[in-house]
């Protein structure tokens, strides 16, 4: 869209049928607040497709051939993939000195971590860890995956590709910036020994059928993403995280978000610099 | 306006649409205005009045009269049309033509034989035959050229009768129809005329087919002037071996320069002529044809040919080509190259390996991908370090080859291979020849290399990793594939779908998790795979999914029944899919196994095709009750395929009950 174009209103009603089927599929809801926000970004979905209005969009993807692909589009302009590297150092500070020795003792006998980075946007979160893992000399020779996940197939290529701007380095020290990436044309590449520790693909977390194509994983990142969704979608990622988790696994979330209200399956584990969820490593015997 | 002022108005589509409105029924003077019309300047009104006239020529007074015209008419056009109205107006109008034929003036004569070869007339083959006699000369040269239209005995034997005439043009109309029948006319009757250079290329052709070696010199005389020179001789080298001979010898004597010329004009020829050609330069066996050879050879669609003649000549040839290497550069010598590597027996020497090895250093990237190409046959251990270093190549071509080459190599040598791999890297078009590589000298330890590559951006690399990984054997492989599933590319998910597939029963499970969210090839892909890996709840999944769209469905049921499902166990859900393919498909497959009321249910089938199945079906059975399915049917049937169908079943059945 061109500025001078008209706007084309979302109507209140419209917002609600939209934000519902957005919510439904993918857990992200959309409070009336932001009916502005969705009706500017959707604008240039619906010149792209030109489409006239918000009514033909919502039936486009609702009955169309194409539907279920521009919902998916909807989804890569509506979310929010905000992340950088090192993103809130603290945790990771207790990720490496608490929770990574813990499992390289407890997991010695099978030589294998499995972590996963749930809503891994850009992919800066599984290259931290991956680094971190790296850094930790605990590893060595243990068959290490790193997977992360999205819903929006334009920052899993991103993520792919591995080059990154200063935005992505604003919590990166000198000396990891140097250790890890090398120059690449106007940003910086992941190294390959980090990046081959890493994985990516394409997962909504709502769908718990393919969520276990993932098998069983020792830690699960899922940070920035639930703020985004209402309790009911909360409450069923939150369940199939655990699904996934061995027993003894923790799961890291942002620094706003809790279970507090949501679940009850998970112990609270205190480190250092930050309160952590496990799943108990044996089940109350019922 | 009254159909005769319409006739005549200026305007060609008005006169055409009045004559549809003559009739029928016609009267007599409707017949003179559509006659009249068979001259109308306009080709459109003409096309129409030619339709009319062959209804009206059933009438004997219509038909009379257009004979009459036959011989007016001196209008070419309006002559031409009454000609199409008599070859399209059946028997009959040739039977009288022929009546009236002795009477006619030498013109009309000719116009009649036209008329009996076009409508291809055996009742009048004797007197086109009596024809080649006629007194008049035109006469007999039409007669001879429609003789060709009739492939009968008669009419050959006719035919060659007319070559020792003293009428030239009579001959060449002969020669003319004998070559357009393919006949085999045999050398005495030819010589005669075998060197009279008016009669070109039909003649040659006539005296290819005749078999006889004498006619060997005189066609290849006349390669640098006729095209069919070349085509007539490899008839004749077809004929026995001793004309074979016969063919070769002529060749070789031929002025070299002159072969390749040939050669070299011949590739703007058709392709017919274009083999026969450079199949004479090949039979020369002239070692001065060599480059010619090596030119030709560039051309993938000659390559079959020069390898089987090349082969032929042997051991001198190899020689003559092998010396030529030193002389040659480009792609001459990468073609030369690939014609050695064909033609060198299993167990070449060391030189020839030397030789091999040595282009294949060449900075030429056409000499380098040949010798590459030859390698695959030749290779041993030494040459695999280069190899590895050419898979990084840029050029595309050199690098497939390389990994061909490498691949084929690694049968024989799989550790040096493996251990000359290792330096590549696991990147871009070099990193996608290396998995193909792998997959024959690979082993478990290759896997972390592999699957660190599945982070790459190219998805090109990640579906060749992904299609490596089973041949791997290491036991990680299933939950790579898993994660593989959830790329965002759909290649590579077809392409982990397809290596979960051969994984056996631990992949089964992933193939189903795999299935959730997921539609089209690849479900059908996921759903064949776990047809073949088998699993305790496979029967069960696959019979959810019978009613999932059509190519689902339809892999569903092929899965179900490898793993042994009874097909009566599937046949009401598959018979009862929305879409009538998928019934059609599985009647076709499995119709015998079905019972007369299944199939009786179908009788009802919204769709014809579906119903039309069914019958066909049930018409094989042989239960009593069948019958009565299908009258019943029949009473209630409107479509006339399905009709026609049930009659045709009820007919058999019958017939089958009274023997
Ligand atoms: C703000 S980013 C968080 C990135 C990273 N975890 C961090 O903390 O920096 C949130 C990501 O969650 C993804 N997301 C939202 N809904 C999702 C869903 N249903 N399934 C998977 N990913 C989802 C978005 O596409 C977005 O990339």
């Amino acid at each position: 869209m061109r500025i001078g174009d008209p706007v084309v209103q979302l109507s209140v009603e419209r917002f609600r049928l939209l934000r519902d089927m957005i919510n439904e599929r993918y857990g992200i809801f959309f409070g009336d607040d932001t009916r502005y926000l969705v009706q500017s970004r959707l604008g240039e979905r619906l010149a792209h497709l030109s489409l006239p209005t918000f009514e033909d969009y919502y039936y486009y993807i609702r009955y169309s051939a194409d539907g279920q692909t521009e919902l998916e589009e909807a989804i890569d302009v509506l979310t929010t993939n905000e992340t950088y590297f090192f993103r809130e150092e603290y945790q990771l500070h207790s990720f490496s000195r608490q929770i990574l020795p813990e499992l390289a003792r407890n997991l010695r006998g099978r030589r294998k971590l499995m972590i996963w980075s749930a809503g891994c946007s850009s992919g800066e979160e599984a290259y931290t860890i991956a680094v971190l893992v790296r850094d930790s000399g605990l590893f060595a020779d243990w068959d290490v995956r790193i997977f992360g996940s999205d819903v929006s197939r334009r920052v899993l290529a991103k993520a792919r590709r591995g080059v990154y701007r200063a935005s992505s380095f604003r919590a990166t020290s000198e000396a990891q910036l140097t250790r890890h990436f090398t120059k690449a044309g106007e940003g910086f590449a992941i190294n390959d020994d980090i990046r081959s520790l890493c994985h990516f693909g394409h997962l909504n977390l709502l769908d718990e059928d393919r969520i276990a194509l993932l098998g069983k994983v020792d830690v699960v990142f899922c940070r920035n993403v639930l703020i985004y969704f209402d309790k009911k979608s909360k409450l069923r990622t939150i369940s199939s995280l655990y699904e996934r988790l061995n027993p003894g696994g923790f799961l890291l979330l942002g620094h706003t978000e809790s279970l507090l209200n949501l679940s009850t399956a998970f112990e609270l584990v205190h480190l250092s610099d930050d309160l952590v969820y496990r799943k108990p490593e044996v089940l109350d015997a019922q | 306006m009254d159909i005769e002022k319409r006739l005549e108005a200026p305007s060609p589509e008005v006169r055409r649409r009045a004559l549809l409105d003559l009739g029928p029924p016609w009267n007599t003077s409707s017949a003179d205005h559509v006659l009249h019309a068979l001259s109308d300047e306009d080709w459109r009104v003409r096309k129409e009045a030619v339709g009319i006239a062959r209804q009206m020529a059933g009438d004997d007074r219509v038909l009379l009269r257009l004979i009459d015209l036959l011989v007016q008419e001196e209008d070419i056009g309006a002559r031409n049309a009454v000609v199409e109205v008599l070859v399209g107006a059946g028997p009959h109008a040739v039977e009288v033509l022929m009546e009236r034929f002795p009477s006619l003036r030498p013109g009309g004569r000719k116009i009649a034989i036209e008329v009996f070869g076009g409508a291809g007339a055996e009742a009048a083959l004797d007197l086109l035959v009596n024809a080649l006699h006629d007194p008049d000369h035109a006469v007999r040269i039409c007669a001879a050229e429609w003789l060709g239209e009739f492939s009968e005995e008669r009419s050959i034997l006719a035919l060659r009768g007319c070559l020792d005439s003293a009428d030239k043009m009579l001959v060449l109309a002969a020669l003319q129809s004998l070559d357009r029948q393919s006949a085999a006319v045999p050398w005495y009757e030819v010589e005669s005329i075998a060197h009279q250079a008016l009669f070109g290329g039909d003649l040659l052709m006539v005296l290819g087919r005749s078999g006889d070696p004498r006619a060997a010199p005189v066609i290849a005389q006349k390669l640098g002037d006729e095209l069919a020179a070349a085509r007539a001789l490899e008839i004749l080298h077809g004929a026995s071996s001793a004309a074979a001979a016969a063919v070769q010898e002529a060749l070789g004597k031929l002025e070299p320069s002159l072969l390749s010329r040939l050669a070299m004009e011949a590739i703007d020829f058709e392709p017919k002529d274009r083999h026969a050609a450079v199949a004479c330069v090949l039979w020369s066996r002239s070692e001065t044809q060599i480059d010619t050879i090596i030119e030709l050879a560039q051309r993938e669609s000659l390559y079959p040919l020069l390898l089987s003649e090349l082969g032929q000549w042997g051991k001198p040839v190899l020689d003559v080509l092998s010396e030529k290497l030193s002389t040659l550069s480009g792609r001459p010598l990468a073609s030369a190259l690939g014609l050695l590597a064909r033609l060198w027996p299993a167990d070449i020497g060391d030189e020839e390996r030397h030789v091999l090895a040595f282009h294949l250093a060449s900075c030429d990237a056409v000499v380098a991908t040949a010798a590459a190409g030859a390698l695959s046959r030749f290779g041993d251990s030494k040459v695999v370090d280069r190899l590895a270093l050419l898979l990084r190549s840029d050029n595309e071509r050199l690098s497939k080859t390389a990994g061909h080459a490498l691949k084929d190599i690694g049968r024989k040598y799989p550790k040096e291979v493996h251990e000359a791999l290792a330096a590549v890297e696991l990147e871009g078009r070099a990193g996608v020849a290396l998995c193909q590589v792998l997959e024959v000298v690979g082993g478990p330890q290759d896997a972390p290399r592999l699957t660190a590559a599945l982070s790459s951006p190219s998805p090109e690399l990640r579906r060749a990793v992904v299609a490596t990984l089973p041949s791997l054997g290491g036991a990680e492989s299933i939950s790579i594939l898993a994660l593989a599933m959830t790329d965002e590319d759909l290649g590579v998910r077809m392409a982990a779908a397809a290596s979960l597939s051969k994984l056996g029963p631990a992949a089964a499970e992933t193939l189903v998790s795999a299935l959730h969210g997921t539609t089209g090839p690849l479900k059908a892909a996921l759903v064949r795979g776990l047809g073949k890996v088998g699993h305790a709840d496979a029967p069960r999944i696959l019979k959810s999914l019978l009613r999932d769209s059509t190519e689902v469905a339809l892999a569903a049921l092929e899965a179900a029944l490898a793993l042994g499902v009874r097909f009566e166990e599937v046949a009401d859900q598959i018979l009862s899919h929305g879409d009538p393919e998928v019934i059609k498909q599985s009647l076709a497959a499995l119709g015998d196994s079905l019972s007369g009321s299944q199939l009786g249910r179908l009788l009802s089938h919204a769709n014809w095709d579906v119903r039309l199945a069914a019958v066909d079906g049930l018409g094989r059975l042989p239960d009593k009750d069948v019958e009565k399915l299908l009258s019943e049917r029949l009473d209630l049937e409107r479509d006339d395929l399905v009709i026609a169908a049930l009659n045709k079943a009820l007919e058999t059945r019958r017939g089958r009950r009274e023997s």
